[in-house]
């Protein structure tokens, strides 16, 4: 029971963090027939893409 | 609904109506905070649970058969279905910032009682529905940013007034928060030392995420906050080192300029280097510290030492001038209602919602969370004696810059304090002085200290966690600032090169260092203004950031209005007419009187003229020098300065307005066919395979 409460609660933080997001653009990518970007360069643009647009408030 | 549950929330009303009762009716004795907190919380309860409900499925008609732009857009990059928890997260973090801290801890000069009305009623009717509404409408268009559907709904003008209250709003909410680092770090080491450690700490981090561990956000983020930690335990040792310690002791104008610096060097570095790890690391320890201090609030229970009311609702509170109408709504904007937040909602967060309803939690919800963490800031605030309190936030040239001074103004104000008290807290705290110390991040953090302290039971730790808390506030700031000033680089970069094209190229460094350099040559004009202003700088820069935050929110809920209108929805237009009525108020108001208020504290073309008077006066008398000339000088061009900037910002209110209601009328009179611009209906195939929730009835 209390196993189960924080491996949810695990798999909340890793998903809260964006730590699996690589892994969901793979299977996406793959399941279209495309080459998918290498971990470095896929988190490299996910940066650009996420600070070149208000992303934090006052 | 069933019995029980009617018992349920009839209980929930008349423990809230109590709380009301009490706090409003609160005189003499000090009450304690959990009656305003428990208040807060079941008027949150009731607000999420009838009003949320009643505007997302008789208002907007929420249909979780309806695919969301993530399903079928789903591209794995920009659109994502998402757990709405996970978004509910992210979305909460982005529009969490200092605002909900700094402002109700200013406006509680007024006492604690119009603040947290604000805060709490203000949220429930105006800042929830804004943010959700807003929400609803990108998500039916596509994940579409505020400025495109200023531009479709209401007209190309508004896209441009947007994109305008956008940089205007970034430039002065950059300086204004900067400010409050200054105010925060300025003669102290402690503090100086952990921020100037964070950086290469985020360094380390940004290498650490790009080549050895790349995207393992969490391991990163837990190392960073442990050497954060060192940090802070650690700035005691400089701070009582007689080397070290000089090296961590600035004063403002030093700390200003090397804030500066570090925005330019934040926005000009790859992003991945510095920017997202500090980012990661901010967000972990604000998360963690919000939760904390409700923990703290709850188990600590402290009496509030403020009085519900205090004589400075009539405008004369030394932290900033003017009445409670109009400036306590100006003063809490992010707690209550901010604009900026209609520019997340219709940002990433659309893009990302797998199902329609889930807007309700994360737009109305998220919203409404952030408003809970304005109440537990306007607590910690106000669990200060307040002779304390204004020690802290007065400025110097209000109640003088000498302790015996400063103590007899402000126990002459009725709220006692002597400077053994003071030099005590300090001492306690690990600070040389606490005078002066305005911009509201000391006094929240001695106030998180003493909560801290008392309910951990580690009362002989009150120094680490004053400068826990001060560090905890200056990331959050950071947070803005390099944040900001990136995508203000950005918007500029878009700007410039639409006159000469290679301005504009994202990628190019001489585009990049002319933009950036425009954005903290902006900001940075404005700090050092702050940090040059006699009367503290705060008084003059938070105001306007005040109005810029509600210009922006009111071109927000003039785009919800037009929509509800185009939806035929006109039954209900008051769900977003009553709050954008109420901004317009509160927005002209105050910018009226920061323009023309004959009171110099007040109005700035009357400090200017002041100035202008004391000039010529000591010009007559022979006794100025060229450089104190040359000051006073710089002094009325700013006054000037900033009341050109609220002219303008108000003219924008009254431009936005007059055009969406222009376009209402004419809709009205049948003059003009109102077109929905919302995205083909397309029924969700998440829809058929999962429990998707309520449906357009809502039940």
């Amino acid at each position: 029971m209390i196993k189960t409460i924080f491996r949810t609660l695990w798999r909340f933080l890793l998903d809260v963090a964006g730590e699996n997001d690589y892994r969901r653009y793979r299977a996406r990518t793959l399941a279209r027939g495309e080459t998918p970007l290498a971990p470095a360069a896929f988190y490299l643009a996910s940066l650009e893409q996420k600070y070149s647009r208000p992303n934090r408030c006052c | 609904m069933g019995l029980l549950k009617k018992v349920f929330w009839l209980a929930v009303a008349c423990l809230g109506a109590f709380g009301l009762g009490l706090i409003a009716s609160a005189r003499g004795e000090p009450l304690n905070a959990l009656w305003l907190v428990a208040a807060a919380a079941c008027l949150y309860a009731l607000g999420y649970r009838f009003y949320s409900r009643f505007v997302a499925y008789r208002v907007l008609g929420l249909d979780s058969r309806r695919a969301t732009p993530a399903e079928r857009l789903e591209d794995g990059r920009d659109y994502i279905p998402t757990h709405k928890w996970v978004l509910f997260g992210h979305h909460f973090a982005a529009i969490a910032g200092p605002g909900p801290l700094v402002g109700p801890i200013l406006a509680a000069q007024f006492g604690y009682l119009p603040g947290t009305l604000w805060i709490v009623i203000g949220g429930l009717l105006g800042g929830c529905v804004q943010d959700f509404v807003t929400l609803f409408a990108s998500v039916r268009r596509d994940g579409r940013s505020l400025t495109q559907m200023a531009k479709s709904e209401i007209s190309e003008f508004g896209g441009w007034t947007v994109l305008f209250a956008v940089v205007a709003i970034m430039v002065i909410l950059i300086a204004v928060v900067a400010l409050v680092v200054v105010n925060a770090l300025k003669a102290s080491p402690w503090g100086l030392f952990t921020i100037a450690v964070i950086l290469p700490v985020a360094l380390l981090l940004g290498v650490y995420l790009r080549y050895l561990r790349p995207g393992r956000v969490l391991e990163a983020s837990i190392l960073g906050f442990a050497l954060v930690m060192v940090a802070v335990i650690s700035g005691r040792y400089v701070a009582e080192s007689p080397h070290w310690a000089p090296y961590f002791t600035c004063g403002s104008a030093t700390l200003a300029w090397i804030i500066i610096v570090y925005g330019f060097i934040a926005s000009v570095l790859p992003v991945w280097l510095l920017l997202a790890p500090r980012d990661y690391l901010a967000t972990f320890i604000k998360l963690g510290t919000i939760g904390i201090l409700a923990v703290g609030i709850l188990l600590a229970h402290p009496p509030m030492l403020m009085p519900a009311l205090t004589r400075f609702t009539d405008g004369t509170g030394p932290i900033f001038a003017g009445k409670v109408f109009p400036f306590c709504f100006i003063t809490i904007a992010c707690g209550a209602i901010s604009g900026f937040h209609s520019l997340i909602a219709s940002g990433t967060t659309p893009k990302l919602i797998s199902n329609e309803a889930d807007a309700r939690v994360i737009g109305y919800g998220g919203m409404m969370m952030e408003s809970f963490v304005a109440v537990m800031a306007m607590v910690a605030a106000t669990v200060l004696r307040p002779g304390v309190y204004f020690a802290i936030n007065s400025p110097a040239g209000v109640v003088g810059a000498e302790a015996g001074r400063a103590t007899a103004t402000i126990s002459g104000w009725g709220f006692p304090v002597t400077g053994a008290e003071m030099a005590d807290l300090a001492h306690r705290v690990g600070e040389i002085t606490l005078f002066n110390r305005t911009g509201g991040a000391p006094s929240l953090a001695v106030g998180m200290a003493q909560i801290f302290s008392h309910t951990l039971g580690m009362s002989g730790l009150e120094a680490i966690w004053y400068h826990f808390a001060i560090m905890f506030e200056a990331l959050f700031i950071l947070t803005v600032l390099d944040a900001g000033t990136r995508v203000g680089r950005f918007i500029l970069q878009d700007l410039l090169g639409r006159v000469y094209r290679p301005l504009g190229r994202t990628s190019s460094y001489p585009s990049i260092m002319v933009a950036s350099a425009l954005m903290v040559a902006a900001w940075g004009y404005f700090l050092l203004e702050g940090v040059r202003d006699p009367l503290g700088g705060i008084n003059s820069l938070w105001p306007l950031f005040g109005i810029a935050n509600q210009l922006l929110a009111t071109i927000a809920l003039c785009v919800a209005t037009t929509i509800l209108l185009k939806m035929g929805k006109q039954r209900y237009l008051a769900v977003t007419l009553v709050p954008l009525a109420w901004l317009v108020a509160v927005t002209m108001t105050a910018s009226y009187q920061k323009v023309w208020s004959p009171e110099p504290r007040l109005g700035f073309l009357a400090h200017a003229h002041l100035l202008q008077d004391q000039l010529a006066n000591q010009l007559a008398a022979g006794g100025v020098t060229a450089a104190r000339a040359h000051d006073i000088g710089r002094l009325m061009f700013n006054d000037r300065l900033d009341a050109t900037v609220t002219l303008v910002l108000a003219a924008l209110v009254v431009m936005i307005l007059t055009e969406s209601v222009r376009n209402w009328l004419l809709y009205a009179w049948g003059r003009k066919q109102p077109v929905l611009s919302e995205a083909p209906a397309v029924l969700s195939r998440l829809g058929l395979t999962s429990d998707k929730g309520q449906v357009a009835s809502g039940e």
